[in-house]
Order: C-alpha cells, then structure tokens, then sequence
C-alpha cells in the first residue's frame, strides 16, 4: 500500500516551479560564497610567526633573488601577502608593507621614489614621502629611505633596486603615532640582500 | 502536429506576408499554444519578480559599493591612467555589447535586460566577487603556505566564486523575465553580456593594479600594455565566453521551468562544471607564458563556441519548424514563413509587402516569431531534437 502511494505520487505530473526556488538558490548561493568564506577565513589566524634567524626569499628575477632575515617576533599575515609581490608583516605595534615592483627598464631610483610617492597615496590621500636620503643595508645594497606622514599615522619608507634593476623592493612600515618604535622596521629592512641566482641576465 | 484552429477570417493566400497568427486567447486550443510570456504575470508569478527585481537591485548595489570602495583611490591618484583605460573599455564595451547581442539568432535580445545583464556583471558579480575570492585567497595562503597559495590560489577561487556569482545574474533576469530568457540561446547571449560587464571592470581593475606593481612610473604605458594583453590577446576566451557556457545551463533549466528531467539536468550541470573547469584551467599554472594564455584562451573560446553553434542550430531549427507549421495553417508559402526566422529574411518579407502595410506586416512578423520562440523554448513539448 505504501509503496503504491509512493508510485503514484511519484507518477503524479509535476507542475513548473515558481520563482521562489531560483531565486531561493541564488540567494543561498551569494550567502555561501561571500558570507560563508569570510567565516572561514575569520576562524583561521591571522598572521603566522615567522622563525628567528629565518631568511625569506621575497623576490626573484633578472638573475638575483632578493632576501629578508627576521629576528625575533615577526609575524607574517597571508590574506594580506602574495608570494613574489608584496607582503605585510607585523611585530608588536608595526605593520611592514613589503612590495616587489617591475619598473620600465632603465628606471632611476629617484623615478622609483616619485613613483612611490604617488602609489603611497592610493591608500591614504593624506599620505606623503619626505625626500629621500641614500641608504646602505649591512650587505651593502644601495637604496634610499624617508619618512612617511599622513593624517593617520607616521612611518618610514625605502626602496632598495636590484643590482641590474630588473626589480625593486619597496617598502612602507607604520607604528604607532610617535614613530618611536619603527627601529624594529628599519633593522629588518638593513638585512636586505640580493644574491645571484642561476638564470637570467 | 498543429493543435491550432483554421483562422478563416485569414485567406488563404501563398504570397501572404504575415497573416495574424492569432487575434484572441479564445482562438487558441491547446494550452501549449498559448505562449505564458504574452499573458501578464498572475499575482502568484508577481511576487517573486518583485522580490527577485529588488535581491538584483540590492546587489548591484552592493558591488558597485565594494567597486568604488576598492579602486577610488587608485583611479583619483592615476587619474589620466584611469580615463584611459575606461575610455578604451568602453570603446570594447560598446563593441562586444554589439556583436554579442547579434548573435542572437532570430532576434536580439531585450535592450532593457541585456543592460542589465551588462550591471549585473560590472557590479553586484565583480563586487561579490572581490570579496569572496579576496576570503578564499586568505584560505588557500594561510593553510597552503604563500607559494601554494600564489600559484593555486586563483585556479582554486575564481572558478567557483565568479562562475557561480556571474551565472547568479542570469538566474535572476530569468525569474524577473521570464519573456526575455525563454531557452539556452537566450542564456547564452544573457550570459555572455554579464560577463563582458564582468570583464570590463575586471579589467580596469588590472589596469589600476599594475601601476604600483611597475613603481608607478609611466602609467599609461602601463595601462596599453595590460588592456593589449587582456582584450588582445585573451579577450576572445575570456569571461563573455565562460559566463555564455554557464548562462546557456541556465536557459535549459528555464526551458524546463525549472523542473528538468535527467537528461536536461545533467545537462545543464554539465555545461556549469564546464564553465567552471575552462575557468580552472585558464587560471591554473598550467602551460605558462604568452604562448600558453594565448592557447588557454583559444580553448575558452572554442568551448564557448562549441555550445553557440549546437543552442543556435538547434533553436533555429525549432524556429523554422514552428514556423514551417504556422505558416501552413495560415496560407502562407512554407519558404517565407521559415524565411520569418532571420532578420534578413523578414526583411525580405516587408519588402514584398506594400508601403502603407508595412507597419502591421511588421507588427504580425513580432507576434509570429515570438509565438514561434516561445515554443522553440518549450522543451516539455514533444519536439524532436
């Protein structure tokens, strides 16, 4: 008996669904995707402490890799980083942009800094780079640095071209209001060094 | 076989132009010919039309926010470059809109709705997408690591996130008109327009992006060499030709109003996990460099152009047999009424007709045709495929 219920019903012809079912589907559907992965990636941590002593390649290209050695208690935040092009890292109360640009070949470092002017205030209208003073990492990179000041913060900035200027590594550290405690910031960045790798020019 | 009723207030004439397929709901006979787009929604149908016109409002909104929230900076500082690139999109945009409304075949598709399709794509797809893949991303770095994550992350987001949120819009036009997208064709052509609008704001997007990534030196440069790339070389197997694929699953479901049989399902299911995978594939680091993009793409485009040439020869035949049986009940010459199914063809036919008839001939060609894809549209009816 049950069974012949379930045949008819099932036998029973079926009208069309209204559009309460696609729309239904569609809403859920913009639910998971954009609600559902921002659940998951708010559960997940953050940042991602980065080993003492670690050198982390962050850029290669044009025949030299360009590297970062971190101390103690640096940490790295993935959803804000891209492997080979820019990264943000954290210690304490300073945050770490770090980008890997490609700039047109024969670009001077003056080019770079007006150049990072500009891109410095994408984020922050308020934003401007002091003129740049030249700087020397302990491995005796050339770049320059200067600082940052905006309406929000204060913070130091610092490009360091590879040798044969196939890339540049440009990079943005804000702290707190006094920009007293960026010293972390510029020590990791003066351990900045580009070696030679097998390919390219 | 025809379940129409003989007019015969229409002679029967063989060089008839178009006589008057039908004056009067009461003319009809069978339900099946009484084509559901020419009546008005019932109060039932309404609501979820209504409902569905402010969820599509609502979103679009939303994106166009997250858009602007996302690119203002970008575009305020590069300004020159951002006119630029929109200037040359739009120049694109104006074109693809062209060509892809007229590939329609028999005729194109609402103005209205292929706008919307076109908003649908530029905003609430684009915006929803940024979010969702930017969440993903997080995942796939956080869990995978940063190099996984650079080199999968993108074949492993976008294809789920945009394919789906770009088909989203399709079903929605769908459930606000169902007049305006009857079948796949239609969900082809309604599909390819929402991702063209999603191509083009995802475009200007690359554009503002490179300029940090080159140092902001020499912006505009920057931009050409982008937009060369992604409307040059990979702009024929792009998002238009994804979203067409996934659109047409949409117009099969529409076809079985929403309720498919089997084969219908799984093919629609299909041509979505199609969609996605073309997408997959595109993305993936997967035979690298210009020559395997180029090639990635070509693959897109020949997919997408596999599904059109099948939804076109198939609705055109189901044009042209309606027609064929239409024109036989009404007296005409079965070769003008099948010649009703191109727009050269009914041309032709208003030509023939004289000057001051023009206007009506005009208006029974609309109505006949539109009877006519209406039930090219039915895949309930027992029509040989």
């Amino acid at each position: 008996m049950v069974e012949e219920s379930g045949t008819l019903r099932h036998a029973r012809p079926r009208g069309p669904r209204s559009g309460w079912f696609p729309l239904g589907i569609s809403v859920a559907a913009v639910a998971i995707l954009v609600g559902g992965w921002t659940a998951v990636s708010a559960a997940l941590p953050d940042s991602k402490p980065v080993s003492s002593g670690h050198s982390m390649v962050i850029a290669t290209g044009s025949g030299h890799e360009a590297k970062l050695s971190f101390d103690d208690g640096w940490e790295l935040y993935p959803g804000s980083s891209s492997a080979g092009q820019q990264y943000r890292f954290g210690k304490g109360a300073v945050r770490l942009h770090v980008t890997v640009v490609t700039p047109p070949e024969g670009s001077s470092e003056t080019e770079l800094w007006e150049g990072m002017r500009e891109v410095a205030r994408v984020g922050d209208s308020s934003a401007s780079l002091t003129d740049p003073r030249p700087v020397t990492a302990e491995s005796g990179a050339k770049g320059l640095t200067g600082t940052l000041h905006s309406n929000k913060e204060i913070g130091t900035a610092a490009l360091f071209p590879s040798p044969n200027g196939g890339f540049a590594v440009e990079s943005i550290a804000v702290g707190e209001e006094s920009g007293g405690d960026l010293a972390d910031a510029e020590k990791l960045l003066q351990s900045i060094r580009f070696d030679r790798t097998g390919g390219g020019a | 076989m025809s379940h129409a009723r003989p007019e015969p207030e229409i002679p029967s004439r063989k060089d008839a132009y178009v006589p008057s397929p039908r004056d009067s709901e009461q003319d009809r006979e069978g339900a099946e010919r009484s084509p559901a787009p020419r009546e008005g929604p019932t109060r039932p149908q309404r609501l979820p039309r209504l409902v569905t016109a402010v969820v599509f409002g609502l979103l679009c909104l939303a994106g166009f926010a997250i858009m602007v929230n996302g690119l203002l900076g970008a575009a305020l500082v590069f300004f020159g470059e951002a006119v630029l690139s929109a200037l040359i999109l739009t120049v694109v945009g104006v074109i693809g809109f062209w060509v892809l409304r007229r590939i329609r075949p028999v005729r194109p598709p609402s103005t209205t709705y292929s706008l919307l399709a076109l908003l649908w794509g530029m905003t609430a797809a684009v915006g929803l997408a940024l979010i969702a893949n930017g969440n993903l991303m997080t995942i796939w770095n956080t869990l995978g690591g940063l190099p996984f994550g650079e080199a999968w992350g993108a074949a492993l987001s976008a294809p789920v996130n945009e394919e789906l949120l770009k088909v989203t819009g399709v079903v929605l036009i769908a459930v606000m008109a169902p007049h305006v997208l009857r079948g796949p064709v239609d969900g082809f052509v309604i599909g390819a327009l929402v991702g063209l609008g999603f191509q083009l704001v995802e475009d200007f997007t690359y554009t503002m992006n490179v300029i940090p990534m080159v140092g902001g030196i020499d912006g505009p440069a920057s931009v050409l060499q982008t937009l060369l790339v992604r409307v040059g070389l990979t702009g024929l197997g792009s998002h238009w030709a994804m979203t067409a694929v996934a659109g047409t699953a949409v117009g099969l479901m529409v076809a079985a109003s929403w309720r498919p049989g089997r084969r219908h399902g799984l093919r629609a299911a299909l041509l979505l996990l199609v969609a996605m995978g073309v997408h997959w594939f595109f993305d993936s680091p997967i035979i690298e460099g210009i020559v395997g993009t180029v090639l990635k793409s070509l693959l897109v485009f020949l997919v997408a152009m596999i599904v059109y040439f099948v939804v076109r020869h198939t609705h055109r035949s189901r044009v042209r047999r309606v027609l064929a049986e239409e024109g036989e009940e009404l007296g005409m010459r079965r070769s003008a009424a099948m010649a009703l199914a191109n727009r050269h063809g009914r041309r032709g036919e208003l030509r023939r007709a004289a000057y001051p008839e023009r206007p009506a001939v005009a208006r029974r060609q609309e109505r006949l045709v539109d009877f006519a894809e209406d039930r090219a549209s039915e895949y309930r009816v027992p029509f040989r495929e």
